[in-house]
């Protein structure tokens, strides 16, 4: 039997239209990959409560809060979706300083999953206390991940001063930019943070000896 | 004759009656404003004594700085536990994350001392403040004391710092709920009785010390104020004197009682002089939630 031009179109062109839509679906993943190369999001919502210890002479004053939860970053279940966060703790902190925290939850992040850390303040740009106590909280959740076998992928921070308020205070907490290096021998961190604001605009990596 | 003497002597009878009733009775009335003027003069002072220790109490709790101590103090035990697991986990499964975990620790603990520190500090401005506030409002209210009438006299109420004490409330535990977040660290609360049972609240005037251990050392101390019902916070009110308990300069105070003296004489026929003593006691405003 002669195969005709035809023919062969009629049987190519299933396969055409399959190979086609496994292309987009993995352009899609590959896009989506890149855009959030993350499993979870971790967020940091601070917040300045100015009746915290509101009496004359007080040196705790003002404290701020922080309110973390996290979420799936991709949940088909809508049930640990950014609607639907969980509620890990709360602290509160005079400047860098911790001064208590509530866990509300167990930190239910799946192991070896990466997460993204996420810092919003809840009165728009936030004040130098709000920086101070927000880079605190990173480090704590970056080594809660860490202990719990979670990389962090990055760490948003919001457009601004914002941005680089918290990589100056994460600075003053033994982060560095440039470690000293003679190039003799390798550097090896405990931990790379990497910062990118939000809207994208500025990146910086900090490392922690 | 005869009878015109007898006519003569009985008239007048009902004069000298009527003058020994009127001057019995104006005796009587003498006397019943005496006992009157104490009984309205003692009624006063208790009020007044209710005004001052309610005065103080007011300053005890202003703008909830005894609960949010408490609240904090509740809230730091987490921080202090919290971070010696992980730093104990670090140094067991990634020492390489050692030198963050134990400066993140060292911060908890010293946190610790900072908030002990400072609730100290807030004990004396409580207390002092609300002495302040009391010898204002004595010093508002003596002056309208002193009196002489013939039947009573009364001189000026005193009180002394020796009359004023610090202290809670019977019966009142702390105003922190039970934080139960650390299954751990609920569980030793929970065995080392540190929180009350029918509440759900930290027992009142405790040192809520972590496990035995690095940081069994640290203090945590929890004072008595009423918790919120239901959102409802107490106000600050004038109690009975049996419910007030004294506490020692450890813990904050949250309630105060007074103490007023006054001297007081009747002007008329044999000098008496008393003094009239009344007690006064005032509770602080109760804690809200912790923001």
């Amino acid at each position: 039997m002669k195969l005709t031009k035809k023919m062969l179109l009629a049987a190519a062109l299933p396969a055409i239209i399959i190979l086609s839509a496994a292309g987009k679906q993995g352009s899609a993943i590959s896009a989506d990959h890149i855009d959030r190369p993350f499993d979870w999001t971790v967020r940091i919502e601070t917040q300045e409560l100015p009746t915290q210890f509101q009496y004359a002479g007080c040196r705790l004053f003002p404290v701020v809060k922080t309110h973390v939860t996290y979420f799936k970053t991709h949940d088909e279940s809508h049930t640990m979706d950014e609607n639907h966060p969980v509620k890990y703790e709360d602290m509160w902190f005079h400047g860098e300083k911790p001064l208590g925290l509530e866990r509300l939850h167990k930190f239910e992040v799946e192991r070896g999953d990466a997460v993204s850390i996420e810092v919003t303040h809840k009165e728009g740009t936030g004040t130098a206390s709000e920086y101070q106590a927000a880079s605190n909280a990173i480090l704590r959740l970056i080594l809660e991940s860490n202990l719990n076998a979670n990389s962090v992928a990055t760490v948003k921070l919001p457009e601004g001063s914002s941005f680089f308020e918290v990589v100056s205070c994460l600075e003053h907490q033994g982060a560095t930019s440039a470690p000293p290096h003679d190039g003799s021998h390798p550097l090896a961190s405990a931990i790379n943070i990497f910062l990118e604001s939000t809207p994208p605009g500025h990146t910086q990596t900090l490392y922690f000896f | 004759m005869v009878k015109a003497i007898f006519r003569k002597s009985e008239c007048g009878n009902i004069l000298v009656l009527v003058c020994v009733f009127a001057a019995v009775n104006a005796l009587a009335m003498i006397m019943s404003c005496s006992f009157g003027g104490l009984f309205f003069v003692h009624n006063r002072l208790q009020t007044s004594a209710d005004e001052i220790a309610l005065a103080g109490a007011r300053k005890l709790n202003e703008t909830d700085r005894l609960g949010q101590m408490n609240n904090m103090i509740g809230r730091c035990r987490q921080l202090v536990f919290s971070s010696r697991k992980t730093n104990d986990e670090a140094l067991e499964r990634y020492p390489q994350l050692r030198n963050l975990s134990q400066q993140l620790l060292a911060e908890a603990r010293q946190s610790a001392s900072d908030l002990e520190a400072e609730r100290v500090r807030l004990a004396s401005i409580a207390h002092d403040e609300a002495l302040i506030s009391m010898h204002n409002k004595f010093n508002e209210i003596k002056g309208s004391y002193p009196m002489s009438l013939p039947w009573l006299k009364v001189s000026e109420p005193v009180m002394r710092v020796s009359d004023i004490k610090f202290g809670k409330m019977n019966g009142a535990q702390s105003n922190v709920s039970e934080l139960k977040g650390l299954d751990e660290l609920a569980a030793h609360d929970a065995s080392s009785l540190y929180i009350h049972s029918a509440s759900h609240l930290y027992r009142e005037s405790i040192n809520a010390r972590l496990p035995a251990g690095s940081d069994g050392s640290l203090d945590f101390k929890i004072s008595s104020l009423p918790a919120p019902v239901e959102k409802t916070i107490s106000p600050a009110r004038v109690t009975l004197a049996k419910n007030f308990r004294q506490i020692n300069s450890d813990h904050l105070p949250s309630a105060v009682q007074i103490e007023l003296k006054l001297d007081v004489a009747t002007g008329l026929g044999t000098p008496a002089g008393n003094q009239l003593v009344v007690t006064g006691t005032g509770a602080a405003v109760g804690g809200a939630d912790q923001l």
